[in-house]
């Protein structure tokens, strides 16, 4: 493994400052790694080296002319439900398959311009209804950590693309999307950051949506520093979304000397479940402790309608993706099957062919929740249920600054064990830990701890109120700092 | 270039209907509801920033977003929200501080996105109502006012629009509509026929033109009627009801409603029953026709927009709070509406009900009237609105002249009003002048000096044209048919005087130098 | 579910990970805050028996317009259906608002009346399989 694509954002820009790497080098060096290893991992869909190699040149005279930008050099992966203009954009899908968008989601947009360069399209779980990038028509991503790729772990979704790609070392980061921990857990899995800032501080502008009311983009790196570089590029009011927050965003600059003094820190006691595994307890206990030992405060608390959050997701998410779903009819764009005997019958066979059964399943669900005599009793029970869960976190937030919980109930689960439940189960164990803070819209972030006994890693959630960002950063570096998770990206086989 | 038709007053009174339909039974009585789409006149979409165009080339006016293409978020035009209030206050509604938008669904080729964007739930405005004058047709002294009151106001988009290519068995979509602005205006049903609808319309319409919310060219569906229409026995529950979609004309309100009035009756008295369906308004074969694909059984599945958050309103005195659209500054800026326009002319200006709707019933009429009293207040209210509707509007549709093409000034009518005031023309002869306006453009005082059609006042004068009628034969013989007293032969043998001055005789003079003479 | 005792966990673990060299993971300082054991939810955990009628199975493929050709996909809808009906083991008191957003308690921007965009037909046409004459989209009548 190359030691140069191993470098923070901030190490690889000063590298170029003083010319000792070029960025044309640099995204070759990538590529050649990708070449070497994607095969076995599926981390992409769409690999986009040409263009690469174009932006990496524009980069490379800009730092000639002495007219850098702040990501000029540095190698991105998108999430292959993020339009990005020119490039393909599948979702993972029949139905997107040759979907070229003419334009570039704004959190895109807001890296290239500045001077990032994109290496590809990550793979998904189809339009991100997953948690373990195992039903892509592209096939599954398989854990970078796995023991045997021939009977490979998985990564973990729906962002599973981007996060084995960051810790492929096959870009320095890579956006995923959040709609219930689709960021965070497969960044537990793959032991990487994975960040799910507040609701509406990045835009959603060209994120092809799952849950409109829940969906955040989701930022993946290496390290905490390297995450605080993304989202502060990319977060801020975008006129294209209405649903972004209109005051202007000012970039965090994390403490030098960050201490846990003040800090209160609340372990919500619904998080220990059926299913948590005790390693993962092991090391939620541990790191307690050690946030205590450093001053910070912690308690016991209790977060009564954690365990709601599963049937106020399922609800929502599945009337949002029966709507959402209704505009995939062959007619504008997308898949259209051969079937021109009447309007119905193309609609009918292009969204049966287009639309993997998970699809089908949650757009009919969806409808059935919808129906005007079902309407009070599913999806205004749902909101309802879903403000319970929310006044838990404000409650919560009224008496601590942060919470820390577990991100995955356990390391990553064999693709082969995994796959033996049905979409549903999986995604309702997945998400446990992590979609109450969507149905809040908190902001919440994954970060590695250490490996198991299987070698695979194990990573701790902090969440804390909306816009706590600094808090959150600045915490999980001085975990980041103490257990230092990143030496272990040496023992990658990679 | 598609024409500004609007109906005047004249179509109105004369409206014959082509259609003969017996006379209503009167044990049936008919409750009518509108639902009324008007497209708000803006220059963006509700949502895109693509143009709000008519006449655009085909998919030109579109966004990404108006074509549904994943990934593109809705952002809401201020203009259509202050339209919708205002036009929301012109209709005295309770606006919402808080109002949402939901998602309908359906399928439908030109829908891109497989639902509308409205608001079903949580509108902008709720309980309004409207008083509107009915005209009838018939017997202008049969006018009355009527009261209907608004359910709710919302805004919505429209849809696209598909082509139906017959020969090559396919639709062609054409987006440039979708996502163009509407309010809809759902009213209670309150009306009781078709007469009262299309005068509900057409007030609608002065209003939209005072307040310039919507351009109401019916012929581009610029406002789009859909006709609720169910009948009953008095007494009995309401019947079950038949909606008729997208009536395009004011004409055509009143027709359709009343074609499908007499149809429900029929099928009740040969004892069928009225089914829940959507008929379509044929204008040609002047009859409803059920629309075969909407009779599934529909369920909208009405769910939050989620990509919009709720539409906060300002509703204080303080119209500057958070950049909010101001409910005050907008009631503030509310013109004359007009009914207001009609309770000055009855109050303050004198003039009959019936009048004071004709008048205000057509903006050039009501603006021509304004004109001409501004221009001199000491004019008579009555003579002015008695030359603007019975001659001015009449020379008009004689010459096939639209009242908004029609190149005759304020200033030349007043002319004429000052002659008949100041008596030195004959109201016989009005219209004549103003033909000969229509073909010069000499004054009025020039065309009456010309023609000589200047009012004879001399008294000598008056007596020689009084002798020659009494003198001859015809005249002799109503003498002694007067004096043996039939008293009302006084007004033939003044018609006859007037015949020979060629209408310019001062009449008044005539009738009192008669009866002097035959004393 | 096995009983999980965490101090036999640290003791009887020994990592190969690096870890171990620098943070000491085998024991904890404090009291710890994080409950060992399973919490359970509080709320009941009844199902309710959710069966699709056969007009139901209609009227939903006619709204979705996606077919449920199987037996297995009826019982997967089913299976949806009763799982989220759990939620009804979750009181909600009469005053307890919908919360429709997060961001609930933020205005909605609203958009200047200004054409900014469209005259893009060929950006707008581009992913369409068929067109007439790169003209109109077209769907079978």
């Amino acid at each position: 493994m190359s030691r140069i694509s191993n470098l923070s954002i901030k190490q690889l820009s000063r590298k170029f400052d003083e010319k000792l790497l070029c960025p044309k080098e640099h995204t070759l060096e990538v590529f050649k790694n990708i070449k070497r290893n994607n095969n076995d991992i599926n981390a992409f869909i769409t690999l986009s080296e040409e263009f690469a190699l174009k932006k990496a040149e524009e980069s490379a005279n800009r730092i000639a002319l002495g007219k850098k930008l702040k990501l000029d050099g540095i190698l991105v992966a998108c999430k292959d439900n993020f339009c990005t203009k020119g490039i393909r954009t599948t979702c993972g899908s029949i139905m997107l398959k040759n979907f070229v968008p003419t334009y570039n989601a704004t959190v895109y947009d807001k890296l290239e311009k500045a001077g990032a360069i994109l290496v590809g399209k990550t793979n998904l779980d189809q339009y991100g209804m997953g948690s373990g990038t195992v039903d892509s028509i592209f096939g599954p991503t398989k854990n970078v950590w796995s023991e045997n790729l021939n009977n490979p772990r998985i990564c973990g979704g729906s962002s599973g693309g981007s996060a084995s790609a960051v810790a492929a070392n096959f870009c320095s980061t890579a956006l995923g999307s959040d709609t219930g921990g689709s960021t965070r857990n497969p960044a537990s899995y793959s032991g990487v950051i994975g960040f799910k800032p507040t609701y509406g501080l990045l835009s959603r502008h060209g994120l092809i949506p799952l849950v409109n009311s829940m969906d955040v983009p989701g930022i993946l790196t290496k390290t905490v520093d390297d995450c605080v570089d993304i989202f502060n590029t990319i977060a801020g009011p975008d006129d294209l979304d209405s649903t972004t927050i209109k005051k202007s965003f000012n970039p965090i600059e994390l403490s030098e000397n960050f201490n846990l003094k003040n800090v209160k820190i609340g372990i919500p006691k619904e998080y220990n479940c059926e299913g948590l595994t005790s390693e993962v307890l092991e090391a939620w206990t541990k790191m307690a402790d050690f946030l205590e030992e450093n001053g910070a405060r912690v308690e016991e608390i209790s977060m009564p309608y954690t365990t709601a959050s599963i049937f106020v997701y399922s609800i929502l998410n599945q009337c949002e993706v029966a709507s959402n779903m209704a505009r995939y009819d062959g007619i504008e764009y997308g898949h259209r099957a051969d079937d021109e005997s009447s309007t119905e019958n193309l609609y009918s066979k292009t969204r049966a062919e287009g639309f993997n059964g998970v699809v089908k399943n949650r757009i009919l669900a969806g409808n059935y929740f919808l129906l005007r005599k079902n309407y009070e009793k599913y999806f205004l029970k749902a909101l309802k249920v879903r403000r319970l869960v929310s006044d838990d976190f404000k409650k919560a937030f009224s008496k601590i600054d942060l919470l820390l919980t577990p991100t995955t109930l356990s390391d990553a689960p064999l693709l082969s064990d995994f796959t033996k439940n049905n979409n549903r189960d999986q995604c309702a164990v997945q998400d446990f830990c992590t979609c109450p803070a969507n149905m809040a819209g908190v902001p919440a972030l994954s970060i590695p701890i250490k490996l198991s006994s299987n070698n695979l890693p194990i990573s701790l959630q902090l969440m804390g109120p909306n816009f706590s960002e600094k808090l959150i950063f600045n915490t999980a570096k001085f975990i980041e700092n103490r257990v230092d998770f990143y030496l272990n990206y040496n023992k990658l086989k990679l | 270039m598609n024409r500004i038709y609007k109906i005047n007053i004249i179509t109105i009174l004369n409206r014959q209907f082509s259609t003969k339909l017996a006379p209503k039974s009167n044990t049936w009585k008919s409750v009518i509801g509108l639902e009324i789409h008007a497209q708000i006149a803006s220059e963006s979409k509700l949502f895109s920033g693509s143009r709000n165009s008519f006449s655009a080339e085909i998919n030109s006016s579109v966004s990404l977003l108006d074509a549904a293409i994943p990934g593109c978020l809705p952002v809401l035009n201020r203009r259509c929200v202050e339209a919708g209030i205002k036009t929301a206050l012109a209709l005295n509604c309770e606006i919402n501080e808080v109002s949402m938008f939901d998602r309908k669904h359906y399928f439908y080729s030109d829908l891109p996105a497989g639902y509308q964007i409205t608001q079903q739930r949580k509108p902008l405005a709720r309980k309004g109502f409207l008083t509107f004058p009915v005209l009838t047709p018939v017997k202008q002294s049969k006018a009355y006012y009527k009261t209907v009151r608004l359910h709710q106001l919302q805004l919505e988009q429209d849809s696209g629009k598909s082509l139906h290519d017959e020969e090559l068995k396919i639709s062609l979509i054409d987006l440039n509509r979708a996502g163009i602005p509407l309010m809809e205006l759902v009213f209670e049903p309150d009306l009781s026929d078709g007469e009262e609808a299309a005068a509900l319309v057409k007030e609608l319409i002065l209003i939209f033109e005072r307040i310039q919310t919507c351009n109401c060219r019916m012929e581009e569906g610029q406002l789009r009627v859909d006709a609720n229409v169910s009948i009953n026995k008095e007494g009995e529950e309401l019947g079950v009801r038949t909606e008729i979609k997208n009536i395009g004309s004011i004409r055509g309100v009143a027709q359709a409603i009343e074609y499908e009035i007499q149809r429900q009756i029929s099928v009740k008295d040969q004892g069928g029953v009225i089914i829940n369906e959507t008929r379509q308004w044929n204008a040609v074969s002047k009859t409803t026709i059920a629309m075969r694909d909407k009779e599934v059984v529909q369920d909208y599945r009405y769910m939050p927009e989620p990509n919009l958050l709720p539409l906060h309103l300002n509703m204080t005195e303080d119209v500057n709070l958070d950049d909010l659209v101001s409910v005050k500054a907008i009631e503030k800026s509310l013109p004359i509406l007009p009914q207001e326009l009609r309770d000055e002319l009855v109050n303050d200006h004198k003039l009959t009900q019936v009048t004071a709707m004709i008048l205000v019933n057509d903006t050039v009429i009501y603006n021509l009237y304004k004109d001409i009293i501004k221009e001199n207040p000491k004019r008579s209210a009555k003579t002015v609105s008695n030359v603007l509707i019975n001659d001015y509007i009449a020379t008009c549709n004689k010459n096939k002249i639209y009242l908004e093409d029609s190149k005759i000034s304020s200033s030349h009518l007043g002319e004429i009003i000052d002659m008949l005031e100041n008596q030195e023309l004959n109201h016989n002869l009005v219209k004549l002048v103003l033909q000969k306006l229509f073909e010069t453009s000499q004054s009025p005082k020039v065309i009456v000096e010309e023609n000589q059609w200047k009012q004879i006042s001399d008294d000598a004068e008056i007596i020689k044209y009084c002798n020659q009628v009494l003198e001859s034969e015809n005249g002799k013989k109503m003498v002694q048919q007067y004096k043996s007293g039939k008293t009302k032969v006084l007004f033939a043998i003044a018609g006859e005087i007037n015949k020979i001055s060629n209408n310019r005789i001062n009449m008044a003079k005539v009738t009192d130098m008669l009866k002097n003479i035959l004393k | 579910m096995f009983r999980r005792n965490i101090l036999n966990l640290f003791i009887q673990r020994s990592y190969c990970n690096i870890h171990n060299k620098i943070f000491n993971w085998k024991e904890l300082k404090y009291k710890t805050k994080v409950p060992q054991n399973v919490v359970k939810s509080i709320f009941e955990e009844k199902t309710e028996k959710i069966k699709v009628t056969e007009e139901e199975i209609i009227l939903l493929e006619k709204l979705s317009l996606v077919d449920l050709e199987r037996k297995e996909a009826v019982k997967v809808l089913e299976d949806s259906i009763e799982f989220a009906s759990k939620i009804h083991n979750i009181k909600t008191d009469q005053n307890i608002e919908p919360l429709y957003t997060v961001l609930e308690n933020y205005q909605l921007k609203l958009r200047e009346d200004k054409v900014t965009d469209g005259n893009i037909k060929q950006d707008v046409m581009k992913n369409a399989v068929k067109t007439e004459e790169e003209t109109y989209f077209v769907s079978p009548k």
